[in-house]
């Protein structure tokens, strides 16, 4: 925590190395956030940049109260609520299957299909603690902190984000 | 399969690829954005003050602080009237002088052209300075006086004859040629300050002199000093612009 609000400080003096250090540390979780909400490399891309961004325009406010990474969460989250509202259709790319390396299977296709049309066919606030607890690996009290919402209201959600991901499941 | 081990084949299989030309870009945009920001917002009054006291040279404040202890250390040691109202003038002379190299800093190093592409003008950047200057004096000179009070067992009229109004008399000086619209040294500034000084410590190496003039005349010529250095403050900041124009004007006839 001191080691964070140090670097803030030095970002905030305009210290290039330390915004530097502060994007290469965050970047690879946000862009993994950004790419299981919206399923799109592209566009994961941009959403986390679009976070970056948006942190440092309100740097000079910021007031270093909790971890800096729960606060981009939130920034993400709210930019990918903004994303899912104009309701893209997104297609799975055979490029991108390849380019990660899996097998080419109808197995596997149909799978991943299955997984990204049951998760984004639930509400944005079940999708978040879905993409948080089994993506993210956060645990709950992380949850809680980064969604602004209480341990029980967390457990609640996720609890009724399961039963609806089931059901979306059976349905595809 | 059940939910759990269906999430965690996907994001097994789903590997997440970081473009570093991405990252690079992220990085740019965001300084990029941060910078816009920090030059749309102001200094509020205090960071500017703040930033002003980063700017002074702490070393004249330290020699000041230094020169009061060695006031205070040696002066009460000394039997002889006469060397301890000398001495007690003399540093009272020498700390307005000490105070001297630090507002003749931006003529010294003529860096009024930069100053006055600041944000904040050139009467504000002084009126900062001499504000900083006067709180930390005001607060040296309060221990200063409290301990000789204490310590040296010095009358509160005494302190203000035999060290503030030779002080007075030294910052009416230095002030004074300040706001001058001539272009006056800071070195000019000093031998006038000794030249003060000297003054001083005939007028009271003159018994005669000494005794005869009332404490009311005192309290009045140190009335007419700060009634003079208030003066002199208010026409600095105020002919500071008159100066950067005149100055602006012999760079073009160049």
């Amino acid at each position: 925590m001191i080691d964070e609000f140090l670097l803030i400080q030095k970002m905030k003096q305009g210290d290039e190395e330390a915004i530097d250090r502060f994007i290469r540390r965050y970047y690879e979780e946000i862009l993994k956030y950004c790419s299981w909400r919206c399923f799109d490399a592209g566009y994961a891309e941009d959403l986390a940049q679009e976070t970056f961004v948006r942190f440092f325009a309100s740097l000079s406010d910021y007031r270093c109260r909790g971890k800096t990474k729960n606060y981009l969460y939130r920034i993400a989250g709210n930019l990918c609520k903004d994303f899912y509202r104009e309701k893209k259709e997104l297609p799975v790319k055979d490029e991108e299957l390849e380019k990660s390396g899996v097998p080419d299977t109808m197995d596997h296709i149909l799978d991943k299909v299955m997984v990204e049309e049951a998760v984004g066919a639930l509400s944005a606030e079940f999708q978040e603690v879905i993409v948080l607890f089994y993506f993210q690996e956060m645990k709950l009290l992380e949850i809680a902190d980064v969604l602004k919402i209480s341990l029980p209201l967390v457990k609640y959600r996720l609890r009724q984000a399961r039963k609806q991901l089931e059901q979306n499941m059976r349905k595809v | 399969m059940n939910l759990e081990d269906r999430l965690e084949n996907y994001k097994e299989q789903s590997r997440i690829n970081i473009r570093e030309e991405h990252v690079l870009d992220t990085i740019r945009k965001s300084q990029e954005i941060f910078y816009a920001k920090e030059q749309e917002q102001l200094l509020t009054y205090w960071e500017f003050l703040w930033t002003q006291f980063r700017l002074v040279k702490k070393k004249w404040w330290i020699c000041q602080i230094f020169l009061l202890f060695f006031a205070y250390m040696l002066l009460p040691e000394s039997e002889d009237p006469y060397f301890f109202r000398s001495g007690m003038g003399i540093a009272g002379v020498l700390f307005v002088i000490l105070i001297i190299p630090e507002l003749w800093k931006n003529k010294s190093y003529q860096c009024m052209e930069i100053e006055g592409t600041a944000y904040y003008s050139l009467r504000q950047i002084y009126a900062a300075r001499i504000l900083l200057f006067g709180m930390m004096d005001l607060l040296m000179l309060t221990v200063f006086s409290m301990a000789a009070h204490e310590c040296m067992h010095i009358t509160i009229e005494e302190y203000i004859v035999q060290f503030l109004l030779p002080m007075a008399g030294a910052a009416c000086i230095c002030f004074g040629l300040l706001c001058s619209r001539y272009a006056v040294s800071e070195g000019v500034s000093i031998v006038l300050c000794v030249v003060w000084g000297a003054v001083w410590w005939r007028v009271t190496a003159n018994e005669v002199i000494y005794q005869s003039i009332q404490m009311q005349v005192w309290f009045a010529l140190l009335m007419a000093a700060a009634v003079f250095i208030a003066a002199a403050v208010y026409k600095t900041m105020n002919q500071w612009n008159l100066c950067w124009e005149s100055l602006k004007k012999e760079i073009h006839s160049i």
